[in-house]
C-alpha cells in the first residue's frame, strides 16, 4: 500500500458516524466538505491562519485544515452544522442582530470558536473578546459589530445558561 | 403623524440565517459535472523577461488536462488596452497572460487545468526550452498540492525560466506633472 491509496476512515461528526474512503494525506477540512457533505466548514487559507475551517475536536476549537482526517478518528468532531438546528445559538442570534456578518464566509468559524470560548470565559472584557477573535479573519465587517455581538451573546448566556 | 417609524428604522438582514448556520452556498460548495479547476503559475519577480516555459513534466501528471501559456492564449483572446485620456499616463496594452515579460510579482505565467475527464492533452511550450534552461540565470519550479484529485505529485510541476530585466524603462506607467496652483486672493 502506498500513501496515495485510499483507506477506510471512520469519523464521528455531530454525533453521527461517517465512514469514508480517503487518502491518508487528505485534510479533515476536505473530508468534511467533500466526503461528509458538510460544507458549512469553510476553507479560506489552508494553513491555519484564517480560522474559517474551525471545528471542535473533543469540544476544543481546532483548525480542520491542519489535521488529516485520519488523525480525527476516535475523536468527537463538532461542526457548524451542530449549531442552531432548533434555534440559533446566542452567538448566531447576536451576530444577526448586531450586523456581525456580511458575506458570511468567516461566520461559521467565528460561531464555533466563540461558543466554545464563551464556555470557558463567561464574563469577557472587550479586550478579551478582541484577543479571542484574533484567529478569525473577516474581510467584510471590520470586527466592530462582531465584538458587539460576542459581548451581547455573553450577556445572554449568563441570563439563560440553557441557551 | 403617529405610528411606526419607517424612515431610519433599523432593518435586520433576511439572509443571515443560512450564513450563521453554515447553510450558505458558495461556489466551492457546489459540484458541477465535468468542472475543471485552474492553477496559475506566478512570477516571483517584479520585472523580468520570460525566456522559456517548459510544461512537459507537468503535462505527464495524472489529471492534468492542459497547460496554457500566454503564447497560446494570444491566439484566442485579444489584448486589453488601457489608455484613458489622462495627460502623462502611459498607455499600456497587455496580453491575457504575459508572453515574454512579467511585470509584477504574482503576474501569472501559465494556467494549468484539471482534472482528467477531458479527452486530449495538448503539449505546449515556448521557445527552445532545452537550450534556454541550460543557459538559465534563474529557474523557478512550482509544485502544486491539490488534495481532491488523485495526482502523481512528484511529477506535477511547471518550470519557468526568467532572465533579469533588460529594459526597466518600459516599466513606466505614470509620469506626474505637478504644477503650481495660485490660490492667492
Amino acid at each position: 500500500m502506498s500513501d496515495k491509496d485510499s483507506i477506510a476512515i471512520s469519523l464521528r461528526v455531530n454525533g453521527q458516524i461517517h465512514r469514508v474512503l480517503a487518502e491518508p494525506r487528505k485534510l479533515l477540512s476536505d473530508v468534511l466538505r467533500e466526503d461528509c457533505a458538510l460544507t458549512g466548514t469553510h476553507v479560506g487559507c489552508e494553513h491555519g491562519v484564517c480560522g474559517a475551517c474551525t471545528i471542535l475536536l473533543d469540544g476544543a476549537p481546532a483548525r480542520s485544515c491542519l489535521l488529516y482526517a485520519i488523525q480525527a478518528q476516535g475523536r468527537e468532531i463538532t461542526t457548524i452544522e451542530a449549531f442552531g438546528a432548533d434555534r440559533l445559538s446566542p452567538v448566531q442570534q447576536a451576530l444577526h442582530e448586531e450586523h456581525g456578518l456580511q458575506c458570511g464566509f468567516c461566520t461559521p468559524g467565528i460561531v464555533v470558536t466563540m461558543e466554545a470560548w464563551l464556555d470557558e470565559n463567561p464574563n469577557p472584557t472587550e479586550a478579551g473578546i478582541r484577543e479571542a477573535l484574533s484567529g478569525n479573519l473577516c474581510r467584510c465587517t471590520g470586527y466592530h459589530n462582531i465584538v458587539a455581538a460576542i459581548a451581547k451573546a455573553a450577556a445572554r448566556r449568563r441570563q439563560d445558561p440553557a441557551a | 403623524m403617529t405610528g411606526t417609524k419607517v424612515i431610519g428604522a433599523r432593518l435586520l438582514r433576511k439572509e443571515d440565517y443560512r450564513f450563521v448556520t453554515g447553510q450558505g452556498r458558495y461556489l466551492d460548495d457546489m459540484v458541477f459535472p465535468g468542472c475543471l479547476h485552474a492553477h496559475f503559475v506566478r512570477s516571483p519577480h517584479a520585472h523580468a523577461r520570460i525566456a522559456a516555459i517548459d510544461c512537459t513534466a507537468a503535462l505527464k501528471s495524472d489529471g492534468v488536462v492542459a497547460i496554457v501559456t500566454g503564447r497560446e492564449l494570444a491566439e484566442w483572446t485579444a489584448p486589453a488596452r488601457m489608455a484613458p485620456p489622462i495627460e502623462g499616463l502611459h498607455p499600456v496594452e497587455f496580453t491575457t497572460l504575459p508572453i515574454d515579460k512579467v511585470r509584477f510579482i504574482g503576474d501569472p505565467v501559465a494556467c494549468e487545468r484539471l482534472p482528467s475527464n477531458l479527452v486530449s492533452r495538448q503539449n505546449f511550450s515556448a521557445g527552445d526550452p532545452a537550450r534556454r534552461f541550460s543557459e538559465a540565470e534563474i529557474i523557478v519550479e512550482v509544485s502544486f498540492h491539490q488534495s481532491r484529485f488523485n495526482r502523481d505529485l512528484e511529477k506535477l510541476y511547471v518550470r519557468m525560466l526568467v532572465d533579469t530585466a533588460d529594459d526597466i524603462s518600459s516599466g513606466l506607467g505614470w509620469r506626474a506633472t505637478p504644477e503650481r496652483m495660485d490660490v492667492g486672493a
